[in-house]
């Protein structure tokens, strides 16, 4: 794990310590430019218990208007971690997060597996695009088309994970790249170095791609051609339009690295070294700005692998199971730490200091909930990191609702579509909808909001959750 | 061994039902008019994955194609939620940058390499060759890449792209972009049906070369070869007995053994047999990750055996006692290993249905319900689906109880009244199989293991005997054996062999007017599966376009 003393030791030099990573000699940005912002998702899969995930240490909340409590991370530094999944590698990055509770996905009591869910806030089939694919099209990420729109990345295709995590916005699944070598075949396949023949060379394959476009405008215009089909071969011109702008851009200057041989991916440990690989090449390929949006998926799909699947389920009537189930996810949360620690060793303004970490906006979330039973969604994990351009960390912000009895908070019961009332200090579902978190996300990036909200909002119970409040970014979250 | 038949595709029906070749219809040239009713609508195909790869393999072969492997493996699989790869219409933003990288790719591994540029045509294997080769090449290329002549602008414009790269780079660039300039056309990307003639009609016949391309695919699964480009250049396809020929050669060819291997896989979901993630005390030895290979080779060899070896019905596939058992599936059936098609004389394996790659399943547990749904997609065509949330049923397995079996578990689970009218249907085909477990072993006995100490606590006798809804009528069956040759002597199940591979290999579904000529054909147990193929070919109808939507 690269720690915060080997990134302040590269600041000037804009050293790497991960020897995969490409060289950034001089600035891949002006110092005191602006950064471009970017968005990574990171997940696992099969939910998790309360008892694993919820922090058991004390912390000094403090409240906020509309029942919002908040308390400060750093309480939880030397502590031996955050939870039984956070452990003490995200000591160093408490001053750099968010942690979140009480944000629940409300809709029709669907059980079973939702990889989209926490990106576009739909329990079941999607319906509606994940936030990954809006902000790949947004104007506001990328004001000029980049390299590669979005990176989605995961270490092998699993039980499920054909219903796809990735939804764009004409709702067709976005599927994840295959192996690394293919990952870096997307992200600097196409780099083209500031040679005067290699940039001859591209602006003669402009000229090949517009021959191409002529043909099928040409094509269109015949009349043994259905409206459909005359509609697909205009949307594939245009995509080659789209491919020629992406061509053009350069990204950030950086010698891009060597393309990765991939680990086999038969056994735990060549899926472990996928997941490495993964993480160099999403890094390398935010510092190099070949793209500013990613998805990794540290587990295959619907895990199966060390039972995980198996212990999800059994952990609503086995404190052995339980323990196991944290056991796994704390080995793919140190997935995350490491990758937390890659962004944040890449200075991108030796001025300031800020680093690759504080200019990406990271979630860190489960395709289900924390619950009992793991195939919920209405009380999702949430830890965001990084995003300094928009997010204050170093907090703990609980959005359960409760009443005060006796100064303590008493949590509110909720009313489930399926079980009916469920107590408070049982389960706590009663808070905001996690689909508010997703307004934040957008907003950061520069996206506008839906007015409407975003995702699936029809199932609000008894007006269990503010109505106007549905359709609103968090508040807190900036500070 | 006397051939037998096999009922199986089709593909537009038999003579009569749809129009005759020469039929001028109501218009004039080659629209079909009203020749065309009762034809199935087509859309414009897009080379589906496995016919891009062959395309590219037959035209720069192996060694030029294995070097852009990584570019191609950012291709999406097509697959998705279509029942096959050949269906999917769409284009996405992954498909283009694949075509771009593949073409870029193999267009820069040729260009420099005399070996590879003389595959391409054999003057270009000089390193200074002269403008009437340039052009030659380009015509004999461009005749095999798009599958018939250029078009004068098309060859001014690959020309052009040569003489960019060639006047401002060099040879060898220029060459790479007249590659590229073909690679990403449509007409190489899509397998454009068209007709000879430019008046707006809904339906007309196909060109020679169409028809050449239609048959290549269709049969091979790859692009028309230099043979069949010449039958469609001098006519040859025109006469019936030429036509004859050449799709007896196809049909015979290696590559026509490739083409069905694929279809079984997809039709059979074999790439899609699961890695077991069984503990190890489950697996009790089984590499999983290999058992779950020997799993598809299996039916792989099984399919090479029975479709091509020895010629067999359907009733003969279906109700087959032959395996093909590696290290790991052996132990799984309790045999010794072997590497060919070898016959299992226990009685516990007399049926397709009782091989491990349509029985294994993720977990340890039978999932019942799972098979049964399989078998009714897969072997009777019937479309049963999962219930949408907004039916509000809760779709969750039943809960555990160390005194019933899953038979019990999941009857209870399903009994209520919404869930009861699929269920019904359903459930009987997956408790057939109930007495192999998630491997594939079998068992007289269900082990109950409790969840919370995954130990074992009880073993409750299996049922096996169902009813099951086959042809309309309700048939007693018992095991996996019992299902296997109740399916076998389906005509509801002979039948939709056939739907499936008219479906894959037309790229969508039949018409009612379409599937009744082969009917007759399915339930005909003398009709060998080469012999459909073949009949299929010479139907009228074949050789035909009738646009979606009806109009232009």
């Amino acid at each position: 794990m690269i720690s915060r003393r080997m990134m302040l030791r590269g600041l000037g030099g804009a050293a790497l310590a991960l020897p995969f990573l490409p060289s950034l000699e001089g600035e891949s940005h002006a110092a005191g430019s602006t950064m471009p912002k970017r968005f990574v998702y990171v997940c696992i899969s099969c939910g998790d218990q309360p008892q694993n995930w919820w922090p058991q240490m004390p912390f000094d909340f403090s409240e906020r208007s509309g029942y919002v409590r908040e308390a400060p991370l750093s309480q939880a530094s030397g502590q031996g971690g955050l939870n039984r999944v956070l452990g003490p590698e995200f000591d160093p990055f408490l001053d750099k997060m968010i942690f979140l509770r009480g944000l629940g996905l409300i809709g029709p009591a669907v059980g079973g597996h939702n990889p989209s869910s926490p990106l576009n806030g739909i329990r079941g089939p999607a319906t509606g695009p994940t936030i990954d694919q809006i902000l790949a099209y947004s104007n506001a990420v990328y004001p000029t088309p980049p390299p590669v729109r979005s990176l989605n990345l995961m270490t092998k295709m699993g039980y499920q994970a054909e219903t796809g995590l990735s939804v764009g916005n004409d709702l067709s699944t976005v599927y994840a790249d295959a192996a690394p070598s293919v990952t870096w075949q997307r992200l600097f396949g196409t780099y083209v170095p500031e040679d005067p023949q290699a940039i001859l060379r591209r602006d003669l394959e402009m000229g090949v791609l517009d021959r191409v476009r002529g043909q099928f405008d040409h094509l269109v215009t015949h009349p043994r051609l259905s409206s459909d089909d005359k509609n697909r071969l205009i949307a594939h011109a245009e995509l080659i339009h789209d491919l020629q702008q992406r061509l053009m851009a350069t990204g950030a200057n950086c010698s891009p690295p060597d393309q990765p041989v991939d680990p086999s991916m038969d056994d735990d440990i060549g899926l472990a070294a996928v997941t490495d690989l993964n993480i160099q090449l999403l890094t390398a390929g935010l510092a190099c700005d070949r793209t500013r949006v990613a998805v990794l998926q540290l587990c295959v799909g619907t895990d199966l692998r060390f039972n995980h699947h198996g212990l999800s389920h059994e952990s609503k009537f086995s404190q052995d199971s339980t323990d196991g189930l944290a056991a796994i996810h704390r080995g793919y949360t140190q997935q995350l730490a490491s990758l937390l620690a890659a962004l944040d060793s890449v200075v991108e303004d030796p001025v300031n200091g800020t680093t690759l970490l504080d200019n990406t906006l990271v979630l860190f979330s489960n395709e289900d909930g924390v619950a009992w039973d793991v195939h919920e969604g209405g009380a999702m994990p949430g830890l965001l990191a990084g995003g300094s351009f928009y997010l204050k960390p170093g907090r703990y912000i609980d959005y359960r609702q409760y009443d005060m009895v006796n100064g303590q908070p008493a949590y509110r019961e909720f009313i489930h579509p399926a079980y009916g009332p469920i107590p408070g200090d049982m389960l706590d579902y009663r808070g905001r909808v996690w689909n508010s978190l997703l307004l934040n996300i957008l907003e950061a990036m520069g996206e506008p909001l839906p007015s409407a909200g975003i995702g699936d909002l029809s199932e609000n119970i008894d007006n269990q959750f503010d109505e106007v409040a549905l359709r609103q970014p968090l508040p807190y979250l900036t500070g | 061994m006397k051939s037998k038949a096999f009922v199986v595709l089709l593909m537009i029906g038999a003579s009569g039902c749809i129009g005759n070749i020469g039929d001028g219809g109501d218009g004039e040239g080659d629209d079909l008019g009203e020749n065309a009713e009762g034809l199935g609508a087509d859309d414009t195909r897009r080379l589906s994955p496995s016919e891009y790869i062959a395309t590219l393999r037959s035209l720069f072969g192996d060694a030029a194609v294995d070097q852009v492997l990584t570019a191609l493996a950012g291709l999406p699989n097509d697959r998705g939620k279509n029942e096959f790869t050949t269906m999917e219409r769409g284009i996405t933003a992954a498909h283009v940058d694949t075509y771009y990288s593949v073409a870029k790719g193999i267009a820069d591994a040729v260009s420099v390499d005399p070996t590879l540029r003389a595959r391409v045509h054999p003057c270009l294997e000089s390193a200074q060759p002269d403008a009437a080769c340039i052009e030659d090449a380009v015509d004999a290329f461009g005749l095999r890449a798009y599958r018939r002549p250029l078009q004068d602008s098309e060859r001014s414009e690959i020309l052009a792209s040569f003489d960019e790269g060639d006047s401002q780079l060099s040879y060898e660039d220029g060459l790479a972009l007249a590659l590229m300039t073909i690679l990403q056309s449509p007409a190489f990307l899509y397998r454009l049906e068209l007709g000879a003639g430019t008046d707006a009609v809904p339906s007309f016949r196909l060109s020679a070369y169409e028809l050449a391309t239609r048959l290549a695919y269709f049969f091979t699964g790859a692009p028309p070869d230099d043979a069949l480009l010449a039958a469609a250049a001098n006519g040859a396809l025109e006469d019936e007995a030429a036509y004859a020929a050449e799709v007896e050669r196809l049909a015979s060819s290696d590559a026509a053994r490739d083409q069905v291997r694929r279809f079984f896989t997809e039709w059979l979901a074999l790439d899609r047999v699961p890695v077991p993630q069984h503990s190890a005390t489950f697996l009790d030895g089984i590499d999983p990750a290999a058992a779950a290979a020997e799993m598809r080779t299996e039916l792989e060899t099984l399919v090479e055996h029975h479709v091509f070896e020895a010629g067999s019905d359907f009733a003969a596939l279906m109700s087959s006692n032959l395996a093909v058992p590696g290290q790991n599936l052996a132990q799984i059936y309790g045999v010794d290993a072997a590497t060919t098609a070898t016959p299992i004389g226990d009685g516990l394996r007399d049926g397709l249905l009782t091989r491990a790659a349509f029985l294994a399943t993720s977990g340890e547990m039978t999932h019942p319900i799972q098979r049964g749904a399989f078998v009714m997609r897969a072997f009777l065509c019937d479309d049963i689906e999962v219930p949408p949330p907004s039916a509000e049923l809760d779709i969750t397995p039943p809960p555990y109880d160390p005194l019933k079996t899953a038979r019990e578990r999941w009857t209870a689970n399903t009994s209520q009244s919404k869930c009861a009218a699929c269920h019904e249907r359903i459930n009987a085909f997956g408790f057939a199989l109930e007495k192999y477990d998630a491997l594939g072993r079998y068992r007289a006995l269900e082990p109950i293991v409790d969840p919370s100490t995954s130990t074992v606590v009880n073993e409750l006798a299996i049922d096996d005997t169902v009813e099951v809804l086959l042809d309309d009528a309700r048939v007693s069956v018992s095991g996996g054996t019992g299902l296997s040759q109740a399916l076998a002597t389906s005509a509801s199940a002979q039948t939709c062999l056939a739907r499936k591979w008219f479906r894959y290999v037309n790229g969508r579904r039949e018409t009612a007017a379409e599937i009744a000529p082969m009917l007759d054909v399915a339930q005909d147990p003398e009709q060998a599966i080469h012999a459909v193929l073949v009949s299929v070919a010479k139907s009228p109808g074949f050789r035909m376009r009738k646009m979606e939507g009806g109009q232009p």
